[in-house]
């Protein structure tokens, strides 16, 4: 096996020492740090969602392998940016205005990440204009809201309007969240919609034209 | 040995549940009366009412608005179990409380639920004196020193935000500690890196031990616990922790009475694994909350198996 073979595996098992390991071998044997991004970590962490989707394995699993790219991605961090390699994309990620939480928007977050995303989160109970200001600093091309409560599905709708009114350089939102529904997208004219984290990832890759 | 009293109040009147999605989109209201049928055969406390819009429906509050005539006396003519109304938003529980007969009912309706984050306080406890209810109060949400609000993160938060209530629907409601419901938010364990589960319990156990809560019951989500485990492993999970919780001083629990909502005895092996889980995710000296949160699930996955 590989050296990188052996880091994706080692992601896609959740083992965060074996994957900042494999990751440093791999530096020492000389890949330049941006093969080592998107032929180990991208492809792991993509196999890890399809593995997810697909039931086959579970959150714990997903979330220990986020843990263990990330790790690898502590060591090929300032390797990038010396290298002036930055992420093609960048997500900003946020739960709206009035709702306080964050453990699916939190998933979406670490698997946007895996498919080397930029990922900006700015946290839980984020009001619209908030949201807007970080798109203009920021630039990301995908926003992502999450909502888990009815009362606060207004706050979304708010929110898409407001980013839309704001003159803002242009973005795909997208939204999710238990009572958030493809139907619900559409009425309040948001790009996307997602059921589930692996399923975000593919539809922010869709939106953006990566795949 | 008997296991501790534990009043369940049945949840499968919510759109998550297919059958009760089935009668909400038909606006069925036998569909609804077979639900309460079922559940008071299982000898729940209350039956819960939400009709949330899911990932696979749109509802809005207009809709709910106009059902809540039809649907709710046609529930109270199956049973005498008392209703528990639940939605964030007071005109929800306006238009049940005026449709909701209680003497067709056994006991007192739930109003679930009142918290921190919410702009509609005054309203609701006014509906709870109006009514004579009881009041299920969200304290996973608590006061930040800012005066912003934010999720509960230690036992003193959700030791405060009891209090705080308390103290508010004694003095604005005039009710006692009998009457209130304090939901102290469990948090899925598969994604639980931030000790949220040991947080639940160790509230719990803290809330047991004030003089002044005596008599205050406490109620948890239980199909929250298990969101994001393997299926064949989700009933067992919910089990093993009801009875962590129940001997730490649970005596609710939201839950699906056709499932899950007798504890498993202490000695069954699942309980004492869990138990070694939440052991492996308290924080050790010189770590970090996510240190110990990974290990935590590290533990929790080999409930599942190899994984390679």
């Amino acid at each position: 096996m590989t050296t990188l073979e052996q880091l994706s595996q080692a992601i896609g098992n959740g083992k965060a020492k074996d994957a900042k390991v494999f990751a440093q071998r791999a530096l020492d044997e000389g890949t330049a740090p941006g093969d080592i991004v998107d032929q180990a970590l991208v492809p792991a962490m993509a196999a890890v969602g399809e593995k997810f989707k697909n039931n086959e394995i579970f959150v714990p699993e997903m979330l220990v392998a986020a843990r263990a790219m990330k790790e690898a991605m502590l060591l090929l961090e300032p390797r990038l940016v010396a290298a002036g390699i930055t992420p093609k994309f960048t997500a900003l990620i946020g739960t709206v205005q009035g709702d306080l939480h964050d453990i699916g928007k939190n998933l979406v977050g670490v698997m946007l990440k895996g498919a080397n995303f930029k990922v900006v989160d700015l946290g839980t109970n984020v009001p619209a204009a908030k949201f807007v200001a970080a798109i203009n600093e920021h630039r990301p091309q995908i926003v992502g809201l999450s909502a888990l409560l009815t009362t606060t599905m207004p706050a979304m709708v708010e929110t898409v309007r407001t980013i839309r009114a704001s003159g803002c350089p242009p973005v795909k939102i997208m939204i999710g969240g238990a009572p958030i529904s493809q139907q619900f997208a559409d009425e309040i004219g948001a790009d996307g919609f997602a059921p589930d984290a692996g399923s975000a990832v593919d539809r922010a890759r869709e939106l953006v034209g990566a795949i | 040995m008997n296991p501790p009293e534990l009043h369940v109040i049945g949840e499968l009147m919510n759109n998550s549940y297919g059958r009760a999605r089935k009668a909400w989109q038909a606006r069925h209201v036998a569909g609804y009366q077979e639900l309460a049928k079922i559940q008071t055969d299982l000898g729940v406390s209350f039956l819960t009412l939400n009709v949330d819009g899911t990932q696979r429906l749109s509802v809005t509050l207009q809709e709910m608005l106009d059902f809540l005539p039809h649907v709710i006396p046609a529930i109270q003519e199956v049973t005498d179990v008392p209703l528990s109304f639940d939605n964030p938003n007071v005109a929800f529980h306006r238009e049940c409380l005026r449709h909701y007969n209680p003497a067709k009912s056994k006991g007192r309706a739930i109003l679930n639920s009142i918290s921190i984050s919410r702009n509609n306080i005054a309203e609701m406890i006014q509906l709870v004196r109006e009514y004579n209810l009881n009041v299920i109060v969200m304290a996973s949400e608590c006061l930040l020193p800012d005066g912003s609000h934010g999720s509960a993160r230690t036992v003193g938060d959700i030791l405060n935000a009891t209090k705080h209530f308390v103290s508010m629907l004694r003095e604005q409601a005039g009710i006692a500690n009998e009457r209130i419901i304090i939901d102290p938010g469990l948090a899925p364990v598969a994604s639980d890196t931030s000790g949220l589960i040991n947080l639940c319990l160790d509230s719990i156990r803290a809330i047991r031990s004030e003089k002044n809560l005596a008599g205050i019951h406490i109620s948890v989500g239980l199909s929250n616990f298990a969101i994001g485990a393997p299926k064949p492993m989700q009933v067992p999970l919910e089990r093993a922790f009801l009875a962590l919780a129940m001997e730490a001083g649970l005596d609710f629990a939201l839950s699906n009475p056709e499932k899950n909502t007798v504890p498993m005895s202490q000695d069954e092996k699942l309980v004492q694994d869990l138990i070694r889980i939440l052991e492996a995710g308290r924080v050790r000296l010189g770590e970090t909350q996510e240190d110990a949160g990974y290990r935590q699930l590290d533990a929790l996955m080999e409930l599942w198996g190899d994984r390679n």
